[in-house]
Formats: C-alpha cells, sequence, structure tokens
C-alpha cells in the first residue's frame, strides 16, 4: 500500500501557487502534515483526495496515476475535508446511510459500520436526532464517522480534532492510532501535540513547499541538546527573543520561564531539556532546512 | 449613519465582487443592445381583425430613452428581488451576523445599510443598461445620440423601483416563511398582481387619469403613455385610451415619431413617492427580524417529515445500544473489516437522495402534494371522468401541481454546495452519478405529485395530455439541476421556471405550454420539443459536474 507524489504544484492565479513541486512516499502508518496557515496543506490534501486537480505533477495509488484514474482511490477513500457540511434535515444515522450508498457499501456491511462508527465517535445518544441540532462539537465527530465509515485503505483527514473536547481529543487520537495499522492516514493539524501523539511520520510544508518529510524521532533529533529553559526578569524577554527562537513564555511570580532554543548555553542559569516536537516544528519553520 | 454606511459598503463590495454580478450585468448590457436594435420593443396594440398591430416609436434617443426606462424598471422588478435577496442571508452563511449581534448597531441601523446595499446593486444594473443604451444608441440607433435623453428614464423610471424593490426584498428575507422559495413563488405573483392597476387606465386619455391611478404605477407606463401620446395621436388619431404595451412584440408595425418633450412634475413625484412605501417596508421588517435566528426547523414539520423516513433505508444499523452514554474504549471496540467498496447500487443512491429530497418541508407542503394525488382519483370514483371535470382537471390541476413541487426541486443542484457536501461527494465513487440520482429524485417526485393526474388521464384515454405530463415531470428537475449547478443558488431556477410556467401552463401561451394543457400545444408538438430541452439541461448539468471534478 503505497501513495507516491511527484512535483505536485497546484496554481491559482498567475503568480500564485498553492503548493508547488511536492514529491513525497506515504506508507502504511500516519503521518503528521504540519505547517503554517496557508502552506499548502489543504490544497495538498483536496489533490490527493481528487477533488482538486494539479496544475503539475500527479500522484500514484499503488502505482496507479490517480489524477488519470480518480476512481483507484476514490473507492478506497475516506475524508474529513477542512470545512465539513452535512445535511441539516437528516438524523445522524441517515446521513451515514447516505454517505454508505455513495462509498458503495453494500446494505448488511454499511448497517455493521454505522452502529460502529457512532460508538466509536460516542454519539449513540443522538443517533436519531437531527444533525442540525448538533454542536460544533458533535458536528465534528460526525464527519470523523463518514471518514471512517468505508473502512479506507486511505484516510484523509484535515484538522479533525477542531471543536472537540480533549476527552473527545484524547479518544479521536486512540482510534486514528488503532486504525493506521494496516492503511495510510494523512493527518493534516495546527496542534502538534496530536501529531505527536499519534504520527509515525511528519511533512512539513511552508509557503507552499515541503520542508521535510521523515520519521517524527528524526525530525526531534534536528533539536535535541539545543533545547534550554531558564527564568529571567521580564525586560530580558525581548533581547532573547531577537538573539534565539523563544519556543514558549511563562509568567511566574519571580520573572519569566523561557523556552528557548540554541547552539550554546544561552545564559548561566539556563538549563538543557528534552527536546519535543514542538521544539523542532518551529525552529523548522523559522529556519527552513535543506530538503 | 456613520454605522449604516459601512453595513452597506461591506455588503455592496462583497456583491460587487461576485461572479454572479458579471453575468448579470452582461445580461443586463446585452439588453442594452435589444431595446436598440427592436428586440425589446415599446409599442401600442391595436386590434386589426385577427390580429394586433403595433405602433411604436422610431428608435430617436427620446424614445429609446422611455424603452430603456422601462426595461430597467421590469428587469428590477422581476429580477432585482431574487438578486437583491440573499443579503441577510450571506451575513448568515458567514457568521458575521453573530459579528453583528454582539453590536450595539440597533436593528434599523443594521437594515437600513442592507436596504442602501441593495439599492446600490440596483443603480449597478441600471447604470450598466444606461451605458448599453447610449454605447448602442450610438451605433443602432436613429437621429443624434443625447446621452441625457437616454439615461434620465432609466434612472427617473427605475430607480425608485430599485428602493421599492430592495425594501421588499429585505422584508422577505427577515420573514422566515418568505425567506425561502416560497417567498420568491409570492413575490413572482405580488410583482404580477402589481401591475393589475394599469387596467383602471385603461379607455383614458392621460389627462383624465385619476391621481390614484397614477400613484399604483409600478413600472412608469403611465409616465410613457403621457409622454408618447400626443406622438401617437398624431399617427393614429383613434388610438386613444391604449396604454403601452412592453417587451417583445410581434405583428404588423406602423411607426410615430417622439422627439422628447418636458417632463410633467407629477412624473417625477409619482416616482419619488415609491420612496414612502419602500421606507415603510424597511419600519415594518424591523419587527420580524432577528439578529440570529434559530437553527432548529419548525416543531409542527417534524412529524409529518418523519413519514418520509418509511422510504427504503440504504442500510439498517441492528446496534441496539442507544439508551446508554458510557464511553465504550476504544481499545476494546472490534470494528466490521470492508471487503467489497464496489457494491455501488445506483438505486439506493435514489432512494437515499429521494428520501433527502423530501425532507425539511412544511407540514403544508406534504398536505397539498397528497391532495394532488387524491383529488384526480376522486374525480374518478365520484362523478367519473366527464369531459367538462377532465377540463377542470387539465387547466386547473395540472398546472398547479406542476408548481408546487418547486420546493423540492429547487434544491436540485445546489444542495451539496448549499450543506458543504461537495468534497464528500466530488471524492465519492461515482460523482456524476450521484447528480443524475438527484436528478431522478426530482423526476420520482414530479411523478408521485401527478400520479394523481396521469392516471386520471389514462383512464380517460388522453394520450395527448400523457405526453405533456412526461414532458413536465422530466423538463423542471432537468431546468433545476441545470440552473442549480451553473448559478449554484435556487432563485434563477425559481425565477425562470416560474416565468415558463406562468405564460405556458398558467396562461396557455402555446409555445411555452410545455405541459399540454391546451389541446394547441400537444398538437404542435410543444411537450416533445421541451422533453428534448429537458435532455440538454440535464447534460448542461452533468457537464458542469464533469468540469467541478476538474477544478
Amino acid at each position: 500500500m503505497k501513495l507516491s507524489v511527484e512535483d505536485l504544484g497546484k496554481q491559482y492565479g498567475e503568480d500564485t501557487w498553492g503548493i508547488r513541486d511536492i514529491s513525497l512516499e506515504l506508507d502504511v502508518g500516519i503521518h503528521g502534515l504540519l505547517g503554517p496557515n496557508g502552506a499548502g496543506k489543504s490544497t495538498l490534501m483536496g489533490i490527493l483526495s481528487t477533488v482538486i486537480k494539479p496544475t503539475t505533477g500527479t500522484a500514484y495509488w499503488n502505482g496507479t496515476d490517480i489524477i488519470e484514474s480518480p476512481e483507484v482511490v476514490r473507492s478506497v477513500l475516506g475524508y474529513l475535508p477542512q470545512e465539513f457540511g452535512a445535511y441539516p434535515d437528516l438524523t445522524l444515522e441517515e446521513f451515514l446511510e447516505y454517505v454508505a450508498a455513495l462509498r458503495g457499501l453494500d446494505k448488511e456491511t454499511a448497517s455493521a459500520r454505522i452502529g460502529e462508527m457512532i460508538t466509536l465517535t460516542n454519539l449513540r445518544d443522538v443517533r436519531d436526532r437531527k444533525i442540525k441540532t448538533f454542536s460544533g462539537g458533535m458536528r465534528q465527530r460526525v464527519g470523523i464517522a463518514q471518514a471512517l465509515l468505508n473502512d479506507p485503505d486511505l484516510l484523509i483527514v484535515d484538522e479533525p480534532t477542531v471543536g472537540l473536547d480533549p476527552e473527545e481529543r484524547v479518544r479521536l487520537r486512540s482510534a486514528l492510532a488503532n486504525t493506521a495499522t494496516d492503511r495510510i492516514v494523512l493527518l493534516s493539524t495546527h496542534i502538534v501535540p496530536d501529531v505527536e501523539a499519534t504520527a509515525n511520520k511528519l511533512a512539513v510544508l511552508e509557503n507552499g513547499q515541503l520542508v521535510t518529510h521523515e520519521t517524527v524521532d528524526h525530525f526531534i533529533q534536528r533539536v535535541s541538546e539545543r533545547v534550554y529553559e531558564c527564568l529571567v526578569p521580564r525586560s530580558d524577554v525581548p533581547q532573547l527573543r531577537e538573539q534565539y527562537q523563544v519556543c514558549s513564555t511563562v509568567q511566574r511570580s519571580d520573572g519569566v520561564k523561557v523556552r528557548l532554543i540554541a547552539e550554546t548555553r544561552p545564559i548561566e542559569t539556563a538549563e538543557q531539556v528534552p527536546a519535543t516536537l514542538e521544539d523542532a516544528y518551529l525552529d523548522t519553520v523559522d529556519h527552513p532546512a535543506e530538503v | 449613519m456613520r454605522r449604516a454606511y459601512h453595513v452597506a459598503r461591506a455588503d455592496f463590495l462583497q456583491r460587487v465582487r461576485s461572479r454572479r454580478l458579471i453575468v448579470v450585468l452582461a445580461i443586463v448590457a446585452f439588453f442594452g443592445y435589444l431595446v436598440n436594435v427592436g428586440q425589446i420593443e415599446l409599442a401600442y396594440q391595436i386590434g386589426d381583425g385577427d390580429s394586433l398591430k403595433n405602433i411604436q416609436g422610431t428608435n430617436t434617443a427620446a424614445f429609446v430613452g422611455l424603452k430603456a426606462g422601462m426595461t430597467g424598471s421590469m428587469v428590477l422588478l422581476f429580477a432585482g428581488f431574487y438578486l437583491m435577496k440573499g443579503t441577510l442571508n450571506r451575513d448568515r452563511v458567514h457568521d458575521v451576523d453573530r459579528l453583528v449581534a454582539s453590536t450595539a448597531v440597533p436593528n434599523r441601523t443594521y437594515l437600513l445599510g442592507k436596504w442602501v446595499s441593495n439599492i446600490g446593486l440596483g443603480v449597478v444594473v441600471l447604470v450598466t443598461l444606461a451605458l448599453a443604451t447610449v454605447i448602442n444608441h450610438a451605433v443602432h440607433g436613429v437621429g443624434p445620440t443625447k446621452p441625457l435623453a437616454l439615461v434620465g428614464p432609466v434612472f427617473v423610471l427605475a430607480l425608485p423601483l430599485s428602493a421599492l424593490v430592495g425594501a421588499v426584498a429585505l422584508l422577505f428575507e427577515t420573514v422566515d416563511r418568505l425567506s425561502g422559495t416560497l417567498g420568491n413563488i409570492g413575490y413572482f405573483f405580488l410583482a404580477t398582481f402589481a401591475l393589475a392597476g394599469l387596467q383602471s387606465a385603461e379607455g383614458r386619455l392621460p389627462s383624465e387619469l385619476p391621481f390614484w391611478v397614477k400613484s399604483v404605477d409600478i413600472m412608469g407606463h403611465l409616465a410613457v403613455y403621457t409622454l408618447t401620446a400626443d406622438a401617437l395621436l398624431a399617427v393614429v388619431p383613434d388610438a386613444s385610451g391604449i396604454l403601452p404595451s412592453f417587451g417583445t412584440l410581434s405583428g404588423e408595425t406602423q411607426m410615430f415619431r417622439y422627439d422628447g418633450r418636458p417632463w410633467p412634475l407629477w412624473i417625477y413625484i409619482q416616482r419619488a413617492g415609491l420612496l414612502l412605501p419602500a421606507v415603510i417596508t424597511i419600519l415594518v421588517a424591523t419587527i420580524p427580524f432577528t439578529r440570529r435566528p434559530s437553527d432548529t426547523g419548525s416543531e409542527d414539520s417534524r412529524w409529518l417529515s418523519r413519514l418520509t423516513t418509511l422510504l427504503p433505508a440504504v442500510g439498517h444499523s441492528t446496534d441496539t445500544n442507544e439508551d446508554t452514554s458510557d464511553r465504550v474504549p476504544v481499545d476494546s471496540m472490534s470494528l466490521t473489516n470492508v471487503e467489497k467498496r464496489e457494491t455501488w447500487n445506483f438505486w439506493r443512491l435514489v432512494a437515499a437522495e429521494t428520501r433527502l429530497t423530501v425532507r425539511g418541508q412544511q407540514w403544508w407542503w406534504y398536505i397539498g402534494a397528497a391532495a394532488f394525488v387524491v383529488a384526480p382519483v376522486s374525480i374518478l370514483v365520484g362523478a367519473g371522468a366527464s369531459t367538462r371535470s377532465l377540463e377542470l382537471a387539465r387547466r386547473v390541476l395540472l398546472p398547479l401541481a406542476f408548481v408546487w413541487p418547486i420546493f423540492i426541486w429547487s434544491e436540485l443542484g445546489v444542495r451539496v454546495t448549499k450543506h458543504r457536501v461537495a468534497d464528500l461527494v466530488l471524492s465519492s465513487n461515482h460523482p456524476v452519478k450521484q447528480l443524475v440520482a438527484e436528478w431522478f429524485a426530482g423526476v420520482i417526485v414530479a411523478a408521485g405529485v401527478s400520479s394523481g393526474l396521469l392516471t386520471l388521464f389514462a383512464l380517460s384515454n388522453q394520450t395527448g395530455t400523457l405526453v405533456g405530463i412526461a414532458s413536465g415531470v422530466l423538463f423542471a428537475p432537468s431546468l433545476a439541476v441545470a440552473m442549480g449547478m451553473w448559478s449554484r443558488s435556487s432563485w434563477l431556477f425559481e425565477m425562470s421556471y416560474l416565468l415558463v410556467w406562468y405564460i405556458g401552463p398558467l396562461n396557455g401561451a402555446t409555445p411555452m405550454d410545455f405541459i399540454g394543457t391546451t389541446a394547441g400545444s400537444v398538437e404542435s408538438g410543444v411537450p416533445i420539443v421541451f422533453t428534448g430541452l429537458s435532455v440538454i439541461l440535464l447534460g448542461a448539468g452533468l457537464a458542469r459536474r464533469t468540469i467541478e471534478l476538474r477544478r
């Protein structure tokens, strides 16, 4: 099972490219897709889900060109778009029945999967309620349920945890981790801890271009032994921001606790701490590495 | 006032930057061409035996200006409402209404801003028409091109109407029941009836027109009549008391020349007077207006919409653990493996689309639909299919049965975009066939509502009418799919379908009578032509879906 992308580009205006020259290979597992706003994540996902046609390049599903033959990937695809909508006058169960019909599931399988997805997304109490009565978080869970409904070989989810409470977020992470053992999951999010908790590999986009695609551990290695924490007076923070990549600041009664990335110990009192994905990500998008 | 200005400005800018407006303005500019080349004509029609004789002006700047003014009025009266409507809904769709609701902007100020934006849109339409009229007169017109004579009537006649239509559109949007298809249909009839007051002016000379008759002149017919009557009577002395007709006219023609004359004061006062009902309408609109309407549907429609659950389910879950809110641990769940994802069945999708199509209507719609099925059958069971009852069914029930499902059809081709399900559908296994299934659902509804009539005419051996019904069953959903797919909104279908339905089936104009309510229509093969047109329209809708897949 493999999804590969070659020199993919999408041009929107004369000088505007959503993404450009992207090549990568995705195999079984969860691939986190990170990048700032406007980096091209949704465009890339739109192309891989066959909703958007690329301007240049192509993509292959198990060796078959999905731009030429989109039906190859559509039959195995689960997709949660960023702006997910559902028919408000249908009940949850009716809407999933509709999606099952669109996705080509037979009656028996659809019946079983609908029940399971409703349970998985913890929506059993509202299965007979019209979707227009759902909260934002519940609607998002409907989106997740429909994306997983056909037991897809390729699952593309764009910002799936937006609007979910912490408990539901953790539950979704577990669900994704469990289902990713025998399929390809492409997970786009701004929430770095979601990627850290679930993804095997990570792709970072910036300004429409691929900055890196590697394992999460490798990615974190980029900043290992370069992450420091120190307590400084409030007045010193601007100077530190100028000199270093500051990852976070925490206000305290005795000053400001600063987490930063530096080649050498920035001040005497600074302590080296274990690096996280967020540290590596902030270091990367500010200082793009050579691919 | 500053707040109202900014509400109007933001709304106006959002509007003028849409592609839809460019298409509308292109059509309006085309009208500017048509009035100059005689395709849109203003004429006095006099009976001449079995035919009508059109007495019309030569295309001098003054006369073309009047024609352009009437064109502007007609465009704004009939299409302006549908163009202007949506200003409040746009804020709802983009969640701007939440922002506004949290500010101290009074409702009156907000609606005033929206009204000004509506008028602004009307001005853009009229400026386009005026420019096109001047340019085309320079090329095709008779005599010198006088810009003021060409442009003046456009704004004097049509601009006040823009204010009135803009206010009515806003009022309809503030009333929940009128904000959708029901309101669109209602407005069409309201606009048509608004012209009925002109009948009181028939047979009178301009100087004999009472004030109240002048005051209800919506489009400016009486102003044109007053201005051109002398020129007309100079050519045809016995043409007094005939009001001008406007549109695409055929028949023998005779020309008169109108080079302009000073406009009587009452015309300016009457046109400006249209602002009064407009302002009253805006004030009335503040009463039903709610800043953040509830998203939930009306309670009274629920029990009937539940009836639609009787339609075959695509797949029915057997999970019965509905009464527990305990979360099942994800790790302990065993999920069914999906082995086959290619068991796609077109008819299952049609069933799903049909259920989706008939959900969410008001209770009275279902009652009405049932009545259209039962009434013809009761004719058969009761008095029997006499010639009189068949004629009654053909002239009354049949046209009504083909306007009732407009509430359903108007969603076709639009629903996927409206509810942001497009990405889901476009990434599914058969995105083009989904649209065919959606169209089929519209056909099923049409056939269902007219099934009683089909039975009646089939058992009465009325083959011609059966062909007409078949044509209607295919044509209406096809037009809806085509218009919906290309315009991404319902209004274009609602407006165009109502127009065809009003002229053809309701008023019996043979070339437009696609359901064969008149014998002439069936004999001349009009339903067959519309059946062919249905195929083209469906093809246009499917072509749009194919383009969407290549975006």
